[in-house]
């Protein structure tokens, strides 16, 4: 198969500090990659080696087929990139921005504007009130929408995303996924997205890879990676932490995987949980132990990155809710 | 969407990145008038001062008798304008790195000296205009 991004032991250090600790993945042409970590993993520093903002301390990555040592200017030209930090100079104006954008990446003024006015149509910023002002006083959802035009002007085949959807309401988020998917399906356009929304990941990209602590820790489709710790889960709650080791004791020879807790939450692993919970129920009772919530569920990513990083991903609530509308199984 | 179709190598000559990134400064520049307008007042208010109070002094400072205060008085004016918005062009360059769209430029090929050069143009000619500007104020009051 045809491989866009190659990364191979991939090392950057910051004094004695290892940012980066050996990472290698290869992303597959016209594949949508996730690349979720804890804040701090090291997500950032890889998304700016692989966009030659950073030089790697040791290792070397083809992107596009070109060397981020000696081809960064190529690398430049067939690469989109919207970092987590929106870059947009606040007293440019949105049409200014990708005309310039567009004549950097060798448009004449004429290409340049027409390639404007599709891009401020494609991320609906058409309106002229809007288009009079500066881009400083644009809402957060407007920035990342023009910032994705920007990485957008030139074409590219192969789109960094930095947590493209982070601090975005739900409605914007869906907008930006919804483009996300439609250049890759229509264009083919490969995309290397971190995110710190499982369940967007999970949804959208082909591949993951989990960082965490510099390293690699996990790398497969959402689906093979769910299946690797077990089909379904019972969560048990008890009244408190002591009960949830002794629950442990008395159920850990159900579970398939290692089980987890969560406060007072055990979570047992089973490859048919419906036709366990008898069994859990009477070893429960026999052992005096009182259950407050029963639940089943089916594993997540989450769930996956609990297991690899020994965390859960921690996103406070205000951010969560884009995936309120799903029941919360745990 | 139609996308045009466009190869990527084609590079745009330095010298028209050079001019986009200077108009482009210039924009910036302009839109901020803390920037340029106290070195721009103060030179003017020095001038007009000075020339007020001291114009007649040229009759007998000595050295100066016969010759005209206002050129003894204007280049101090100018180099005052100047001096104090000469940090202009390299303030235009530290807020974008500050807003990140330094990154942003320079995940585009565009030469790394043309960068540096438009802010150092657009400063130089806004310096300029500040400078005939002040010129103009004197030559005006002083006839």
């Amino acid at each position: 198969m045809n491989h866009e991004i190659v990364v191979e032991k991939l090392v950057k250090r910051y004094g004695t500090f290892e940012a980066v600790k050996g990472v290698s993945f290869q992303v597959a042409s016209g594949e949508i990659f996730g690349f979720l970590g804890p804040n701090g993993a090291g997500k950032s520093t890889v998304v700016k080696i692989l966009t030659t903002l950073a030089r790697p301390t040791s290792g070397t990555a083809l992107i596009g087929g070109f060397n981020i040592a000696s081809e960064a200017a190529q690398i430049r030209r067939v690469t989109g990139v919207a970092l987590q930090e929106v870059g947009l100079d606040p007293l440019m104006k949105s049409r200014e921005l990708l005309i310039l954008q567009g004549r950097m990446f060798g448009r004449t003024s004429r290409q340049a504007a027409a390639r404007a006015e599709e891009l401020l149509e494609l991320v609906k910023l058409t309106d002229p009130k809007t288009q009079s002002r500066r881009v400083g006083q644009y809402s957060g959802g407007m920035r990342r929408r023009l910032d994705l035009a920007l990485a957008l002007v030139h074409e590219p085949r192969i789109l960094f995303l930095d947590e493209p959807t982070t601090g975005l309401d739900p409605a914007s988020r869906r907008d930006i996924w919804a483009e996300v998917r439609r250049l890759n399906a229509e264009l083919g356009m490969t995309i290397f997205l971190t995110t710190q929304y499982l369940e967007e990941a999970d949804e959208f990209a082909d591949r993951v890879a989990i960082i965490n602590g510099g390293a690699l820790v996990a790398e497969g489709t959402p689906r093979a990676l769910k299946a690797q710790i077990g089909s379904e889960a019972i969560n048990v709650t008890f009244r408190n932490a002591e009960d949830v080791q002794r629950g442990k004791s008395v159920l850990a020879d159900l579970s398939t995987a290692p089980t987890q807790t969560d406060g007072s939450t055990l979570r047992l692993y089973l490859n048919n949980a419906a036709a366990a919970v008898a069994v859990v129920a009477n070893r429960l009772q026999t052992a005096g132990l009182e259950m407050t919530l029963l639940t089943l569920s089916q594993p997540t990513l989450d769930d996956v990155f609990l297991e690899v990083t020994g965390q859960r991903l921690a996103v406070d609530d205000a951010k969560r809710s884009f995936e309120q509308t799903q029941p919360i199984s745990t | 969407m139609t996308p045009i179709t466009i190869t990527n190598d084609v590079s745009t000559p330095f010298l028209i990145q050079v001019a986009a990134l200077t108009t482009r400064t210039i924009r910036t520049i302009l839109r901020t008038p803390g920037s340029y307008l106290p070195g721009l007042v103060l030179s003017v208010f020095t001038l007009l001062i000075y020339l007020a109070s001291l114009g007649g002094a040229s009759d007998f400072i000595p050295g100066l008798i016969g010759k005209s205060y206002l050129a003894f008085i204007l280049p101090g004016a100018v180099l005052n304008s100047a001096l104090s918005s000469s940090g202009i062009a390299g303030q235009s360059i530290v807020q974008d790195v500050a807003s990140g769209y330094f990154d942003k430029l320079m995940l585009t090929p565009v030469n790394r000296g043309a960068v540096l050069l438009g802010a150092m143009f657009a400063g130089a000619i806004v310096l300029g205009v500040q400078t005939a500007l002040v010129t103009l104020v004197g030559v005006l009051c002083w006839g």
